[in-house]
């Protein structure tokens, strides 16, 4: 009896040990998904690799050149990535997610103008993330607020 | 014991798919129609436009800068007998040997959302005045004490959606020939506002409607003012603030580019008291020029300027502002001390920090 006991227990705390630790994961993936920027412009999706969180560009309002040709990276200053198509193009790296709802230490960049900013995110509610791109100190920086999406059909 | 190791087995399968959250998202993501996803809350969003336009030149967050003219002339008249101030009505000149001195310029983004925007600036302009002889005027003698202005700024950019926004400036401005912050009284201080509601219909263009009150002409005015920027190709594109300055800009790649065009810069400077006299030099310049900024590491970018610099207004009066009084029905305001200028070149070099 007092084995059975002992066994039970101790399924009973592997269980709740088990489920503690992806309890608190989960918080820290809460900025996994997609998000449209502040302006309408572009869809991010975030998502999680090697511990670390990155996003892509999977949607753009105008995703062709005025030819019709998909948009590439034309801004890049490494000559030969300008014919990276944008649709798809890695442009968030490497956030750590620092405490809850903050992800930390990241880099942004901008295909507009071809710049890398040091970027932060802090998640205001499950649907809205606070976007900050900065130069050096976090005081030369923009705060873009961006809005999570769902497929709806 | 065969119910416990049913249990611990089951407990194993319950916490399995929750460990399964930990490992990587990244897989290749399915194929999806992103052109059917929607904002998850309810409320929906606003997208608002931004304030930048593309290639368009960089914002310089901090900036240090150092401008000279070549030497020039000049010339002054009077002040009128009923001042009763000493000289005559006699024109004088004196070569200026040198006009030239630092430009500091700060701009912090204090709030910087996507919804409102508001930046705070100081600036600090100095420009020390070599007279070849200061002793034939009254006048000369406080220009040899050097010009300078002193500012505090605010820009507010308040969009309303993705298209229509409203861009508000404010400057506060230190003129005169002060040396230090403690000689700085009321007289020297300006103000000065823009007012502009635009649209922004795409990343290729920003364009607006507003009022002005600006002393860039030399003494206070109120106009309408035209905010237009415009970038017609990776190469080309244009950034006007009509009156205030107009450029043509010819870009190359991001990290580069030309501009000409015209700056009208001036202000009324407090000069202190020549006899019972108070002195406001209103002076206002037109600017034509050619500028190249470039990078230079990072975010680090030069930026070297070389143009005119054309006199419009450099006369004295006793007010700081236009009074009405007329020298004749159609007159102008008869000033204190009537000023001649030739235009000299100028050259203007700064190292900024730039947001792109």
């Amino acid at each position: 009896m007092n084995k059975r006991l002992l066994v039970f227990v101790s399924a009973l705390f592997f269980h709740l040990l088990l489920a503690a630790v992806p309890a608190r994961a989960a918080g820290a993936d809460d900025v996994v998904g997609v998000w449209k920027n502040g302006e309408g412009t572009g869809m991010i999706q975030i998502y999680k690799q090697a511990g670390k969180y990155h996003g892509r560009l999977v949607w753009l309002k105008v995703p062709n050149n005025p030819d019709g040709t998909p948009r590439t990276d034309v801004n890049n200053p490494d000559e030969a990535k300008r014919k990276t198509p944008l649709k798809g193009l890695v442009n968030m790296r490497d956030f750590n997610s620092t405490e809850a709802g903050k992800w930390e230490n990241g880099k942004i960049y901008d295909p507009k103008n071809g710049s890398d900013y040091s970027c932060e995110m802090t998640l205001k509610d499950p649907n809205t993330l606070e976007v900050r791109g900065f130069i050096g100190v976090s005081l030369f920086g923009r705060t873009d607020v961006w809005k999570r999406q769902i497929a709806k059909k | 014991m065969r119910f416990a190791y049913l249990l611990l087995g089951a407990g194993l399968l319950v916490a399995a798919p929750a460990a399964a959250q930990v490992p990587d998202t990244a897989r290749t993501a399915p194929v999806e129609n992103f052109d059917q996803f929607g904002d998850a809350s309810a409320d929906g969003a606003t997208n608002y436009a931004t304030q930048k336009v593309l290639y368009l030149t960089p914002t310089k967050l901090i900036s240090l800068g150092y401008e000279a003219q070549l030497p020039f002339d000049l010339t002054t008249m009077g002040p009128s007998a009923r001042s009763g101030t000493a000289p005559t009505g006699a024109e004088v000149s004196t070569r200026v040997n040198s006009a030239r001195g630092i430009r500091l310029a700060l701009n912090a983004p204090v709030i910087s959302r996507n919804d409102f925007i508001f930046n705070l600036g100081l600036t600090y302009w100095n420009t020390g005045l070599d007279l070849a002889n200061p002793e034939r005027s009254p006048y000369f003698a406080k220009l040899q004490d050097g010009l300078r202005t002193t500012g505090i700024n605010t820009t507010i950019y308040n969009p309303f959606d993705n298209k229509r926004f409203f861009l508000l400036l404010l400057n506060l401005d230190a003129s005169g020939n002060y040396r230090g912050f403690n000689d700085l009284q009321a007289e020297h201080f300006t103000f000065s506002a823009t007012g502009i509601y635009g649209w922004k219909p795409n990343d290729n263009l920003q364009w607006g409607l507003g009022l002005t009150r600006t002393y860039r002409a030399g003494q206070l005015l109120y106009i309408p003012v035209l905010l237009y920027n415009r970038t017609f190709s990776p190469q080309w594109g244009c950034e006007v603030v009509f009156p205030a300055r107009a450029e043509i800009r010819r870009n190359f790649g991001t990290k580069a580019l030309l501009k000409l065009g015209y700056e009208l810069e001036g202000n009324a400077y407090y000069l202190g008291k020549v006899g019972a006299d108070e002195l406001y030099l209103r002076r206002g310049e037109l600017k034509p020029r050619l500028t190249f900024e470039r990078q230079v590491s990072g975010f680090v970018w030069v930026s070297a300027q070389a143009g005119f610099r054309y006199n419009y207004r450099n006369d004295v009066f006793r007010n700081q502002n236009p009074t009405g009084e007329k020298e004749s029905t159609l007159g102008s305001e008869p000033s204190l001390f009537k000023n001649t200028l030739t235009n000299p070149l100028y050259f203007n070099l700064s190292l900024n920090l730039v947001s792109p």
